[in-house]
């Protein structure tokens, strides 16, 4: 069983609570009135009265309905552990660890730091199988198999940022449920590309000829879906007006699109850009300066977008890949650098992300860095076939700036729910009603079972309440001649 | 409700209140008299001594078996009875607010004595009341007739049990103010001055006076009925007691068994009539149950 908030069961603690009343109240016996007392001794006093039949079923209702609350407000996750890694000794690991040192990534030297980790990982397993990979998306196919031939639990512990990196919701969602993944951040060390990216925050524009309404409709499931959950809504053309870093943007185009971008300041929120037509906003798309050779992160965050499966899947028939270059399976922040760059428009590095089956480019993607600004990622699209598609792009944009840093916490439990997100977004059948799904997508708590704690509680305080009165009625009926 | 309802008036009419030893009485009455008078019904004859009255000399005995005989005839007496209540303020026990028993003790003990007087007074027997509230007697002397009885239950209807009696006292001076002998009847639990109760009631004996005890138990104060740690409060004296009933209540139980048991014994060795009275049990059966027992032992 896993929590989503730990600290909440230090509540446990407050089971103390009705002991301590159970034993402390009511400590002044009732004064009845007796016609003599000379027939009555002085009798030995029992401490433990409260411990009698009558009281100690509503003790531990009381208990219960105490330790419940606590148990709810940490959010258990799921019960059973049957599809929840569990640090206890009976379950089976598949720990995927980086291979191949390549250009720019993560080496087998780096992989040194987080040896001890590892070994305390396999330590702690029932059994485990060390699987070194370079595209862990087939080391995932291969553990899976693995992991259903060992008895018990199963997890798939993915080592190191560049695999995690390179895995997205798709995958993690074809992972069958009873199998747990965790993911372990990679060395924290100076110069790690992937270390970088994590703490990077930059800007992603998209450029869109939608109507605001189906912007806006993007931005919500962005929102809803991906790693501007938790911020607030800031809607409109107010240009000004930062809620946050996670925040997503609509602004309306007007003039240049260099007088539109300058009055965003130097803010890192994802911007969506209405134009009134792509082309014009293409045409208008001439940035300051020609872009830097391939940074990092742009690879990754390129790399990402254009193997998203779930952003192909999205739009069948619509889409076509072409861009057999990023493609590529064995592509690398390093390969992006070199290949990558074929397209230009104006002048600017950018990658085709997708083509019409004539080959007329429909969603072009392409990364800057000023030297004084902050990174920008800038995505050029006509009007979505639908806002998932356009939805799935920016989210997988966004994502690459919202990831948490290295040294945040071990278990990534996003992927999962980003997974399951993503799968209530593609059942959706329109945009009207499939925004409103997403909002019944409980993003921040994604598998917690709280709720149904909390009717337990409910439940108990009922029961609490009848057994309460029952045993009121019952010593009123007991005692017929009681004080008045 | 007046202490004297209508059911136990019918519940009881048709019984009298026998007196169980022979009493001396002022009139002609329903009991029989220790003196061979001159009444209505023939008892035996004796030898003719100087000085009898010739007129009971039965003269066809002489003119058979030519000896003089005296007739006899039995005397019958009417009765005094003297009713002592106890208005103590353990009587006032079950408290009012219990839905169980709708009658405190002393409303049972009034109800018994007011009963008990209207029967006496229907028999033309002359019904007196003694008691005490507060710290005076309270004394209405052995008359007979109808307003007489009322005034007397109307006297008992105002009784309130209060603070304790002394019940050796009371007893004491009623059988004092008995001029004849007649029957005594003590209403009350018997709670307070054991030993001085059975002192005195022991001389109102020997003074050839018919005693009844009357003993008002409530069930709740024989067994513990409450079933948590409670602090008993004496109705009397005000002592508080913390008691626990899973402890105590077997203890008491005994105690309070003994206690009536040491009642009915001393009775039973005095020649006293004694009666146990339950609250729990509706008055009119419970008196008419004693009152049969009562005239079947004499």
């Amino acid at each position: 069983m896993r929590w989503l908030n730990p600290w909440a069961l230090l509540g446990l603690l407050a089971v103390a609570l009705p002991v301590f009343v159970h034993l402390f109240s009511r400590r002044q016996a009732r004064v009845m009135r007796f016609p003599t007392l000379q027939f009555l001794t002085t009798s030995r006093l029992l401490p433990a009265r409260r411990t009698r039949l009558s009281d100690v079923p509503l003790l531990a209702l009381r208990i219960a309905v105490v330790a419940l609350a606590a148990i709810a407000l940490a959010q258990p996750t799921c019960f059973g552990g049957s599809a929840a890694p569990s640090p206890t000794s009976g379950i089976a690991r598949a720990i995927i660890v980086p291979a191949d040192p390549v250009p720019g990534g993560v080496s087998t030297a780096r992989l040194a730091p987080l040896e001890p980790a590892i070994t305390r990982l396999e330590d702690s397993s029932n059994s485990s199988l060390r699987i070194p990979a370079v595209e862990p998306r087939e080391a995932l196919s291969g553990a899976v198999a693995w992991l259903r031939a060992q008895p018990g639990l199963g997890e798939i512990v993915i080592v190191g940022d560049r695999l995690r990196d390179a895995l997205d919701s798709a995958d993690i969602a074809g992972i069958p449920a009873d199998i747990g993944v965790a993911f372990r951040p990679g060395a924290a060390a100076q110069g790690d590309s992937a270390a970088q990216l994590m703490m990077f925050r930059g800007r992603v524009v998209w450029l869109t000829d939608a109507s605001p309404a189906i912007a806006d409709a993007v931005r919500r499931s962005v929102q809803q879906v991906g790693a501007g959950a938790s911020a607030g809504a800031s809607a409109g053309a107010s240009a000004g007006a930062s809620a946050g870093a996670s925040d997503v943007r609509v602004v309306t185009l007007q003039g240049e699109y260099a007088d539109t971008i300058r009055a965003l300041t130097s803010d890192t929120i994802p911007t969506i850009i209405v134009a009134s037509t792509a082309v014009g906003a293409l045409a208008r798309f001439t940035p300051a300066r020609r872009a830097a050779p391939w940074d990092p992160w742009m690879a990754t965050a390129l790399l990402t977008i254009a193997q998203d499966t779930t952003l192909a899947s999205t739009a069948p028939g619509v889409l076509a890949r072409t861009d057999g270059r990023i493609d590529g399976r064995t592509g690398t922040g390093a390969d992006m650098r070199t290949n990558a760059a074929a397209d230009s428009i104006f002048g600017a590095s950018v990658v085709v992300l997708a083509r019409t089956t004539s080959g007329t480019p429909i969603i072009v993607a392409a990364a800057t860095r000023d030297d004084d600004g902050p990174p920008q990622l800038f995505i050029i699209s006509r009007a979505p076939a639908t806002h998932v598609h356009t939805a799935a792009l920016l989210l997988a944009a966004t994502s690459v700036f919202a990831q948490p840093t290295s040294t945040a916490s071990t278990v990534d439990t996003t992927s999962s729910a980003r997974g399951a997100a993503w799968r209530a977004l593609q059942r959706a059948p329109s945009l009207r009603t499939s925004v409103n799904a997403l909002a019944l997508v409980d993003v921040e708590s994604p598998a917690s079972r709280g709720r149904y704690v909390w009717v337990a509680v409910l439940l108990l305080l009922g029961v609490e309440w009848l057994v309460r009165r029952y045993s009121a009625w019952r010593s009123a009926a007991a005692t017929p001649s009681g004080e008045r | 409700m007046s202490v004297l309802s209508p059911a136990v008036v019918a519940a009881v009419d048709d019984l009298e209140l026998a007196a169980r030893v022979v009493v001396d009485g002022l009139r002609v009455g329903g009991h029989r008299s220790p003196f061979h008078g001159y009444g209505a019904e023939f008892q035996q004859h004796r030898p003719y001594r100087a000085g009898d009255d010739l007129k009971y000399l039965d003269w066809k005995v002489y003119a058979r078996s030519n000896r003089l005989y005296t007739r006899q005839f039995r005397e019958t007496t009417n009765v005094a009875v003297m009713l002592v209540i106890d208005t103590s303020a353990s009587m006032a026990y079950p408290l009012a607010t219990s839905g169980i028993s709708p009658l405190t003790k002393f409303r049972y003990a009034s109800i018994v004595a007011a009963s008990l007087a209207y029967l006496a007074s229907e028999q033309g027997n002359a019904v007196g009341l003694m008691s005490m509230t507060g710290e005076a007697m309270a004394y209405l002397p052995a008359r007979s007739g109808r307003a007489h009885l009322r005034a007397l239950i109307a006297r008992i209807d105002g009784f309130v049990p209060a603070d304790a009696w002394q019940p050796g006292l009371v007893i004491g001076r009623a059988a004092e103010l008995l001029q004849r002998r007649g029957l005594l009847v003590v209403l009350s639990d018997f709670y307070d001055d054991e030993s001085g109760t059975q002192r005195e009631l022991r001389h109102v004996v020997q003074r050839g006076h018919d005693v009844a005890m009357l003993q008002i138990i409530s069930r709740e104060e024989r067994e513990l009925v409450f079933n948590e740690q409670t602090e008993l409060e004496d109705l009397e004296t005000g002592i508080r007691l913390l008691v626990e009933p899973a402890t105590a209540a077997a203890a008491h139980r005994d105690a309070m068994t003994q206690f009536l048991e040491r009642c009915r014994v001393f009775a039973l060795h005095e020649g006293i009539d004694y009666g146990m009275f339950d609250t729990s049990e509706a008055p009119e059966r419970a008196l008419r149950d004693y009152l049969v027992r009562r005239a079947t032992q004499r």
